[in-house]
This record gives structure tokens, C-alpha cells and sequence, in this order.
């Protein structure tokens, strides 16, 4: 959070420079070429460092308290998140001190952004891009994972704070969409780097798919940061309303209904790209549609304010600015929702205010207001009340004053991204006001840092609950003690510190809660329920703190640098580092599983403590791996008949068909192992260590006859990647079903070492390992099918 | 806990997954079949071919709308009976915040806005009947 928020400082100087370019007429403060590269930092500053990460850095520590766990669900990886992150937004800035800052936009258009147009500057924000899309996509699965299975005792779905349960979707969004732009990003580099072809129109590429790929992240992306954000005003209205949420299901529907819907929304970014009219008028009805779903959100919160007496304390009033500020976003967002208004308003600052109407006052105002709620729990201590009032008002009014007059500036046709305008257009004025606002809203936010800072030193104890707040990361001392509960929790309610039921449901849980009172006491465990309804299911082992997660990520971005200075040396090398600290880091210790498989707490609480299936974060972890895997490469075949679709030929320049005879020989060795692999956690309990091992080197086995199939077919097809799009797409998607193979390969033989090298290792982390092994090759199978229906079946049928 | 038998309940379970789950990805197959045949259709010229009056591409449009609203209202039909069963199985304490209850309720909810978005999205056809 702290990090996210010094690059929000950051990304907020580079708009104050933009905008003092911008106060008059044919300015010269900044040239053009500096102010293409402020724009491109400050939209991918606060789109990809700060909005994202600082909900996802607020999630990781709020969610264990919200819901009555102990800790996140892989806490190393949580770390090795945030060093990936924290080196990605590094990667992003040192461009400045090279020299070669990014000046493509945060959307990174092509052909713009291919190699013929841009140096090293763009490959900077690719890689820096890449490095934050996988620090997100970790605090992803571990957002989802710790929700679903570290729930207090009777934290149903049903009673799941709403800002848990937006995370919980958002969570899932992320999966998908993150996914889809890190083969976007990947795509690229590889057109850059390697000269393939995806979007080189010459060798039969097409500019539009980076459009479609890009968009299908960048539309979800809204709504990523605007989830949350409702989530943050769903907790606050109800606590400074004394009531309960009004019409609590129909916001979860509301939620539900927004995560999907804004993955059929991205063509309505392409408007003006000379798509058909028909397909156009058909995301016009979808786009339009998404109405519904704020709707209920915001009929809901007036309702829970009505006929209350809402305190109007600091975070209140930030929720209130948003509902404000939100209606007037989404209201030019129905606007622009219609092709012929969006085609008149394509490009000018009419979009400009739209989407910082929607991104400031619908995500930013949020965040404030959480900032001011949670502050007093994180430090404990309480902010500065008349601080915090002039904070609000300051940035409320400047936000006003710097975005409603460009409303007006876009229907005078003052385009957006560009350096300076002409006197002609008169529109001077408006700029003064817009800059003069600018300024107040950087103060509003400088009132807000100080008063941080201030109460951070100087601030009045808060109590353990300042806000006589309902949810439970409020039932604990303020700041949180280490390990946070003691005792677990029981919940009873969807409001657990307001109503407190003594029925059934507590007393069942009372000897369990106090069975794992501080407990256990050699080793750091949390308890684990079930997905749906919050039952007990096991006791979950957490790894203690260790460097391994830093000296990954160290190796991540060593990769990346080998890329972006061409030293391809380095990249292998930090490959080869890369995969020794996964080793370290995943490599268990028998002891410690031993210690753990017999602890007393198995009979105390009648719980596994070496949970398998369902009952393991580590399958849900799979199960998230495989959604990253499967979006990264549904991506990969949207782009294989993108392109297809506009060929006129294929395979392009009469490139002679792959060998299918050599494709389907793999998928039948993938297949021998999946059987295998499906079937050997069945059979563990009544098969010896020796054939246990033998099976998971026949599964590596038949996964590396696949890899070696798909090698000679490559050695043999007579085509390098890049001679056109059609050899670019057939290497990349069997590159991709190669990786897939391998990952599930290397744990096969992760697998068959720790059988044949330990022989004390707890039978439950063995099933759990042929468990994740079988799950990998379910995925595996759909992949190397699809991969042999795409590439090799579709030239010859289609 | 629920108090119904663990078959039934495991049943309910498939249906409100399917409820949940099923229009959400009816409406976007939906949403983005209908656009890929339109666009293919605008660069492959089958929206010049017509049978009745009426360009092809519309023809395939309306029949993919058609399946595509029928098959929301049997996922929502399905669920809705389920959280029928639901409903009659717990009392009506425990229902208020019952897991699969509230689940059926957000699945018929949302379903039924689904159905809506499908029509809605349906309506552009009407326009284009005539039309290349």
C-alpha cells in the first residue's frame, strides 16, 4: 500500500506537469516528445502501479482480519508479489534516468509500439508491465484462495463482508484478464524482440487483434479497481448509517453481474477502429446494460442512508463525494456507450473527463475513504478530523474544477494526447480552471499525506473499535496483534460485532475455537473451512518468513533485464537461478511435515493438519494456476483465428502443412499420462513408495515424448517463426503447450525425487503432490487437444 | 448445515452452480458469436447472400439469439425449481443466511438480468433485417 501510494505521488506530479503545459495556448513548457512520455507514465503509473496494487496491498492485509484467519493462504508468495512489483515499478522509472522513457500511451498501441517505430523505451514498459501483470496474478490467487478457505467458523457465503466478497470476484477477474494482457505483452516483445509477425501487416499480422487483446484487460481493468472500491463504500455507508446494508443480495448480484459483464464490453474502446456497424450495435446494448448492475449498487446505499442519520465523519463524506462523482462518470459513460456519440467525442476531452470522473471519483474517492476508515485499525491511531475535512473538500472541489470543464473543452474539439492547442479554439479558460483545480486536488492529497504522517507520530489512540463497526478485523486490538486471533472467532451473522446470535451455531463450533486457542505452538497454522459453508475442514500448515520469495523475484527481474538489453545470456541465467529458488522454496522438509502430520492438534480438534483435495489451499492454487494458464492461452487461439479470419490465405504464402501425423502421436502420449496421472492418486493408499514413483517417472515420461514430438516436428516443418503470422502463431501456441508439459513434467519428477530421496515424507503430502500432478494434466490434456485441433486440424478442414 | 439428505444436496449444488454460472456465459458466447459473425460476414460478403429478403448473417444472428435465450431460461427454470426445494427443506431462520440459499438467489437474480441483457443485446438485429 505504502509503495502503490508514493507511485500515486509520483503519477500525481506528472499530471500537475501535464497540466501546466496544457494552461494556455500554445505553451512550451514541455515539448511534445516529453510530454508524450509524461502522459504514458502517469496513465501507466496510476492504471498498472498504483490503483491495482494498492487494493490488492489493502486486501492482503485486511482479508485474514475481515475473516477471522490468521494469515493469507501462501504468505511467501504474497512476498514474492511484492518484490515482483516493487522491481516492475522500478524497471518503469529507471527509463528516466536511461534516457528512454515509454512514450506509446498506457494502452501501447501498434504498430506504433513495434520495433519499427520505438527503441528500448517501450521494451522498458513491456517488461516492466510484465513484471506487475505477475505480481498481480499472485495476489490474485492468494486473495481468492484465502477467502474461500481461511473463513472463520460460520462465515457462510451468505455473511461474507461485501468488500470480501467483491474481492473474491475481482479476484477471479484478475485470473482472466491479467492473463489475457501478459500474452498481449508477451506477443509483443516477441515481435520486437525475436521479429515475429502478429502485428506486422506485411507478413500478414493485424494491428486490430493488439487492440482486442489489449481491451479485453483494459475494460475488465475498470472494473478490477471499481469493484473493490464498491466493496470499500459498501462497509463504510452502513457502519456511519448504524444500519445494515439495504438489499445485501441484490449487491452481490450487482457484483456477480459487473465481473462478467465487463468482459463483453471491450470492443466499445474500438468505436472508431471501422469495425461493422451490426457487430458495434450489439456491445452498444451490452455496454448500455452494465447500468443495471451499478444501479442496484447505488439504489442500495441511498436506500441504507435513507430515513438514517448518517454521521458525516471523514470516510462518510468520501463515500458520498463518490456516489456523487460516480453517477456523473456513469452517466457520460452511457453516452459514450452510443457508437454515434462516441464517434463524435472519439478522441477528445470529453473522454478525458469521463474516465477520470469514473477513475477518480469512482476508485480513487473509494480508496480515500478506506484510508480514512482503516487508518485507525492499521496504526492505531486516530487521523486529525479537521485535516481530514479540509482534505475532502479541497480534493473534492479541484477534482471538480480540473475535470468538468473538460467536458466542455471535448465538445469544443480539443483532442486528447496532444502537447498544446491553438489560440483559435479559445478554450484558455477553461484550461486555467482545469490547472488551477489540478493544483487544489494535488493539495487535497498532500493534507491527506500529512495527516498520515501526523497521526502516524502524534495521532490520539484509537481503540480497538473507533467506528463502533460491525465486521470483525474491528473485534481486535488496534494496530493487529501478530497472528491476529488467538482464538478463532465464531460468526453468527453477516454483521458479527452487531448482532450476536447464541443459538446453535456458536455453541457448535465453542470446542473447536477453544481447542486451537494459540495453538498450535511450534508451528504457524491457521484453520481451514469449507468453500461455501465455513464448515472445519483441517488445520493448515504456513510457512515461516525466509528470503527465498526476495532472490525469486531477483531472478524475475534478472529475466526481464536479459530481455530488455538483448543479453540473452543473462536471461538464461536468471532462468536457471529462477527455477533453483522454486526448488528451495517448494521442497519441503520432512521433518517439519512429520511434526506437523502428528501434531496433537489432530485429536484435539478432530482436523487433518496435512489437508489433501479440497480441503488444500494448494488445490485451489492449482485450480487458479490452470485459469491463468487457460485465459494466456484461450488468448493464443482467439489470435490464431483473429488473424485466420482475415487471411486470405492459409497457411499465409503457401507454407506447407506441420505434420499432423507427428501432432496426434503426442496427443496420444499426453493422453497415456493423464490416464496415469488421473489414476495414481486412487491408488496410493494399496501402491509401495517404489511404484509410486515409478508412476510419476512413466507420467514424466510420456509428458517428455511429447515435448521431444512437438521439438522434431518443429526441426522438421521447414518454416522459422518468423516468416509470417502464420508460422509466428503456429510456434507460440505449440511453445505453449510445450511449457504446460514441462511444468507438469518437472513435478512429476519433483515428485518421483522426494519418493525415491525420502522415505519419511507423510503419505497425505505425497497424495496432495499426485493430486496437483493429476489436476496439471486434466489442463494439459485440454491444451495439447486444442493445440492439435488449432494448429494442425484447422489449415487442412477450415 | 443443511438438514437434506447429501444426494439431494450435492444435486441442488450442480443446479445453482449451473444457475450461477450458465447465463453469465450464455450472454457472453452470446455477445461474441453474434459480433464475430458480423464481422466475418462484413469481410467474407455472406451478408450479401439472403434467403427470404433477409441477409444470411442476420438469419444466423436471430437463430444464435434464439438458442441462446432459450437456454437461459432452462438454467434458470432448472435453478429456480432447486431453490424452490431449497427453500422448503430449511426453516425460514436458518434461510436467511443460508449458503445455498442465498447462492439460489443470486442465481435467479442474476439469471433473470442476464435474460434481460440477451434480449437487449438481440434488439440491433431488428434494425439490420433489411440491411447488408
Amino acid at each position: 500500500m505504502v509503495t502503490a501510494f508514493v507511485f500515486f505521488l509520483i503519477g500525481g506530479i506528472l499530471a500537475l506537469l501535464m497540466r501546466i503545459q496544457l494552461t494556455v495556448a500554445e505553451n512550451d513548457f514541455l515539448g511534445p516528445q516529453t510530454y508524450n512520455e509524461l502522459f504514458t507514465m502517469h496513465g501507466s503509473t496510476m492504471m498498472f502501479l498504483f490503483a491495482v496494487p494498492f487494493l490488492e496491498g489493502l486486501a492482503l492485509y485486511l482479508l485474514p482480519m475481515m475473516i477471522g484467519a490468521r494469515d493469507v493462504a501462501f504468505p511467501r508468495l504474497t512476498a514474492y508479489g511484492y518484490w515482483v512489483y516493487l522491481f516492475g515499478g522500478i524497471l518503469f522509472y529507471v527509463s528516466f534516468l536511461v534516457g528512454a522513457v515509454p512514450d506509446i500511451g498506457w494502452f501501447g498501441y501498434t504498430p506504433l509500439s513495434t520495433s519499427r517505430f520505438t527503441g528500448i523505451s517501450t521494451d522498458f514498459w513491456l517488461l516492466g508491465l510484465s513484471l506487475v501483470e505477475v505480481a498481480g496474478l499472485t495476489a490474485a490467487v492468494e486473495i481468492v484462495v484465502t477467502i474461500l478457505k481461511f473463513r472463520a467458523p460460520g462465515m457462510t457465503i451468505a455473511r461474507l463482508p461485501l468488500f470480501v466478497l467483491s474481492l473474491l470476484i475481482v479476484g477471479v477477474m484478475i485470473l482472466i484478464a491479467f492473463s489475457v494482457l501478459l500474452t498481449a505483452t508477451v506477443l509483443l516483445e516477441l515481435d520486437r524482440a525475436l521479429n515475429t509477425a502478429f502485428f506486422d501487416l506485411s507478413r500478414g499480422g493485424n494491428n486490430l487483434l493488439w487492440q482486442h487483446l489489449f481491451w479485453f484487460f483494459g475494460h475488465p481493468e475498470v472494473y478490477i479497481m471499481f469493484l473493490p472500491a464498491t466493496g470499500i463504500i459498501s462497509m463504510v455507508i452502513p457502519v456511519f448509517s448504524r444500519r445494515p446494508i439495504v438489499g445485501y443480495v441484490w449487491i452481490a448480484v450487482a457484483i456477480l453481474l459487473t465481473g462478467f459483464v465487463s468482459f463483453g464490453l471491450w470492443v466499445h474502446h474500438m468505436f472508431a477502429a471501422g469495425l461493422p456497424d451490426l457487430a458495434m450495435t450489439f456491445f452498444t446494448a451490452a455496454s448500455l446494460m452494465i447500468a443495471i448492475a451499478s444501479g442496484i449498487q447505488i439504489f442500495s446505499w441511498i436506500a441504507t442512508m435513507w430515513g438514517s442519520q448518517p454521521t458525516l465523519s471523514v470516510p462518510m463524506l468520501y463515500a458520498l463525494g463518490f456516489v456523487f462523482l460516480f453517477v456523473l462518470g456513469g452517466l457520460t459513460g452511457v453516452m459514450v456507450a452510443m457508437v454515434p456519440f462516441d464517434q463524435q467525442v472519439h478522441d477528445t476531452y470529453f473522454i478525458v473527463a469521463h474516465f477520470h470522473y469514473v477513475l477518480i471519483g469512482g476508485v480513487i474517492f473509494p480508496i480515500f475513504s478506506g484510508i480514512y476508515y482503516w487508518t485507525p485499525k492499521i496504526s492505531g491511531r486516530q487521523l486529525v478530523p479537521w485535516l481530514g475535512y479540509a482534505s475532502f473538500w479541497t480534493t473534492f472541489v479541484g477534482f471538480n474544477m480540473t475535470f468538468f470543464p473538460m467536458h466542455i473543452m471535448g465538445f469544443l474539439g480539443l483532442p486528447r494526447r496532444v502537447y498544446t492547442y491553438p489560440k483559435e479554439l479559445q478554450i484558455d479558460n477553461y484550461n486555467i480552471v482545469a490547472t488551477a483545480g489540478a493544483a487544489l486536488l494535488g493539495v487535497g492529497a498532500l493534507l491527506l499525506l500529512v495527516d498520515l504522517i501526523y497521526s502516524l507520530f502524534k495521532g490520539q489512540p484509537a481503540g480497538a473499535d473507533p467506528w463502533q463497526a460491525d465486521s470483525l478485523e474491528w473485534s481486535v486490538t488496534s494496530p493487529p496483534p501478530n497472528y491476529t486471533f488467538y482464538c478463532f472467532p465464531i460468526v453468527t451473522s453477516r454483521h458479527p460485532l452487531w448482532i450476536t446470535d447464541t443459538l446453535d451455531e456458536s455453541s457448535k463450533y465453542s470446542q473447536l475455537s477453544s481447542a486451537m486457542a494459540g495453538q498450535p505452538q511450534t508451528w504457524r497454522g491457521t484453520l481451514v473451512t469449507d468453500a461455501t459453508d465455513a464448515t472445519p475442514q483441517a488445520i493448515q500448515f504456513l510457512p515461516s518468513p525466509c528470503y527465498v520469495p526476495f532472490w525469486t523475484a531477483i531472478a524475475t527481474l534478472g529475466a526481464a533485464v536479459g530481455i530488455l538489453t538483448q543479453a540473452y545470456i543473462l536471461s538464461a541465467f536468471a532462468i536457471a537461478m529462477l527455477a533453483i529458488c522454486l526448488v528451495i522454496w517448494l521442497y519441503p522438509d520432512a521433518d517439519q511435515l512429520n511434526q506437523v502430520a502428528n501434531s496433537e492438534l489432530t485429536s484435539s480438534t478432530d482436523l487433518l493438519t496435512l489437508p489433501t483435495s479440497t480441503a488444500s489451499v494448494v488445490w485451489w492454487a492449482t485450480i487458479g494456476f490452470n485459469i491463468i494458464m487457460g485465459s494466456a492461452f484461450a488468448a493464443l487461439i482467439y489470435s490464431y483465428f483473429y488473424i485466420r479470419l482475415f487471411s486470405p490465405q492459409w497457411p499465409q504464402d503457401g507454407v506447407a502443412h506441420p505434420s499432423t501425423w507427428t501432432a496426434l502421436c503426442g496427443v496420444i502420449a499426453i493422453a497415456c499420462g493423464v490416464w496415469i496421472a488421473r489414476h495414481l492418486p486412487h491408488q496410493l493408499g494399496v501402491l509401495d513408495r517404489k511404484t509410486q514413483s515409478a508412476g510419476a517417472i512413466s507420467i514424466a515420461l510420456t509428458y517428455s515424448a511429447y515435448i521431444g514430438l512437438q521439438l522434431w516436428d518443429w526441426a522438421s516443418c521447414g518454416f522459422s517463426p518468423s516468416q509470417n503470422a502464420y508460422t509466428s502463431l503456429f510456434f507460440v501456441i505449440t511453445a505453449t503447450s510445450m511449457l504446460s508439459a514441462a511444468i507438469v513434467t518437472a513435478f512429476a519428477v519433483f515428485a518421483a525425487v522426494r519418493l525415491i530421496s525420502n522415505h519419511r515424507i507423510p503419505q497425505q503430502s505425497i497424495q496432495l503432490h499426485f493430486e496437483i500432478i493429476s489436476l496439471l494434466s486434466v489442463f494439459l490434456l485440454g491444451v495439447v487437444m486444442a493445440t492439435f485441433a488449432t494448429v494442425y486440424l484447422t489449415p487442412v478442414v477450415f | 448445515m443443511s438438514s437434506y439428505p447429501s444426494e439431494s444436496r450435492t444435486r441442488s449444488g450442480y443446479s445453482i452452480a449451473i444457475g450461477l454460472f450458465a447465463p453469465a456465459f450464455i450472454w457472453f458466447l452470446h455477445l461474441f458469436t453474434a459480433s464475430v459473425v458480423a464481422e466475418w460476414g462484413a469481410f467474407s460478403g455472406l451478408n450479401q447472400r439472403r434467403f427470404l429478403g433477409i441477409p444470411m448473417v442476420s438469419w444466423i444472428i436471430v437463430l444464435i439469439s434464439l438458442f441462446a435465450i432459450a437456454a437461459t431460461i432452462y438454467s434458470l427454470r432448472r435453478v429456480a425449481q432447486y431453490e424452490r426445494h431449497i427453500q422448503r427443506t430449511l426453516d425460514k431462520h436458518i434461510a436467511a443466511e443460508n449458503s445455498e440459499d442465498f447462492l439460489g438467489r443470486v442465481a435467479i437474480y442474476s439469471g433473470a438480468i442476464f435474460l434481460v441483457v440477451t434480449c437487449a443485446q438481440t434488439i440491433p438485429i431488428l434494425f439490420f433485417l433489411g440491411r447488408d
